[in-house]
């Protein structure tokens, strides 16, 4: 094991529902796998994690995109490889990269972090290095 | 999820997660192992299209992602990589076994602040009650008890990938140099 990986409670009943729609089940059980990507690869890759804007946020999203809907999975990180998952939404219904929903989704994470850890902030930095272990020479933000 | 082990039908949610999981661990692997050998050789993806006698753009599709890879993809990046792939089979309950018991970093939401979240731990989980102090030491012993752990004991098997004979770590990069 590499690296944490936390879900909130709404998040994690979420992915591990029992579904009887096979879609769905197929969809959820793909985002586990992806999910455990976090855990234990060697490498993160920027296209699978990914910083969103603005940076400074340090509002992150893990991309489960080898399916259709894709997912995308929004969190901070708690500490050095420790990553929170706060919530998720299809791609589909985020729209394009300057629709006003993704800036409702940094703000959704923002409060689910405060309401988890009043006093205690994530860490905010564009550095991955500071962030995982596993880092590619590539950049993770826009 | 239910356990793989009886002989009922192994649900579908199962099924699609080991799938999923296999590919994951074969691209991040190779991926790592790429990495590595552009780093240490400065390897380009360019580099690995001139030898395979590719278009670039395949090489970069190959790279976003593992769901159209055969075994002859892997075979193939490998190869220009100057790698292969050295693999086990494994029972499933000896991956857990060494999930679980592999190193574990030092920091720790336990030192943070309590909260109600919930570990995930390589596709089993670890629920941790509201408001209960979290100990990573105590979640990980706890998971044999969650109705969604899957059940790794017995016969049911997974393929495990490792660096180098007798180093059976599944966080590492799985390749080795061909001589």
């Amino acid at each position: 094991m590499i690296r944490k990986l936390y879900l909130t409670t709404e998040l994690f009943d979420k992915v591990y529902e029992e579904n009887e729609d096979s879609n769905k089940a197929t969809i959820f059980a793909n985002l586990i796998a992806d999910l455990e990507v976090f855990v234990t690869s060697p490498t993160i890759d920027p296209k699978y994690l990914w910083l969103l804007r603005p940076s400074k946020q340090g509002i992150w999203e893990i991309r489960s995109t080898r399916q259709r809907p894709q997912i995308r999975v929004f969190g901070v990180f708690a500490a050095k490889n420790i990553f929170v998952g706060t919530h998720h939404k299809l791609r589909d219904d985020l729209g394009g990269i300057d629709n006003e929903q993704w800036k409702i989704e940094i703000g959704c994470a923002k409060k689910i972090w405060r309401d988890l850890f009043p006093a205690y902030s994530h860490k905010k930095t564009n550095d991955p290095n500071q962030l995982f272990t596993g880092a590619l020479d590539e950049k993770y933000f826009r | 999820m239910k356990s793989t082990l009886d002989k009922r039908t192994i649900p579908l949610k199962d099924i699609f997660y080991f799938r999923q999981r296999l590919k994951n661990k074969i691209f991040q692997s190779t991926l790592a192992c790429f990495a590595s050998a552009a780093k240490e050789r400065d390897l380009t993806k360019k580099d690995i299209a001139n030898l395979l006698d590719k278009d670039p753009a395949q090489i970069t599709r190959w790279f976003s992602g593992p769901n159209n890879w055969t075994l002859d993809t892997i075979s193939d990046l490998l190869l220009a990589i100057g790698a292969e792939l050295k693999h086990e089979i494994v029972p499933l309950h000896v991956t857990e076994h060494q999930i679980n018991n592999s190193g574990e970093i030092e920091e720790s939401l336990e030192e943070i602040c309590e909260l109600s979240v919930r570990r995930f731990l390589n596709g089993t989980n670890v629920q941790n009650s509201s408001q209960q102090k979290i100990s990573d030491h105590a979640a990980v012993h706890s998971a044999g008890s969650q109705g969604q752990t899957i059940d790794r004991s017995g016969a049911a098997a997974e393929l495990g990938l490792y660096t180098k004979p007798g180093d059976h770590q599944t966080n590492s990069s799985n390749c080795v140099a061909i001589h």
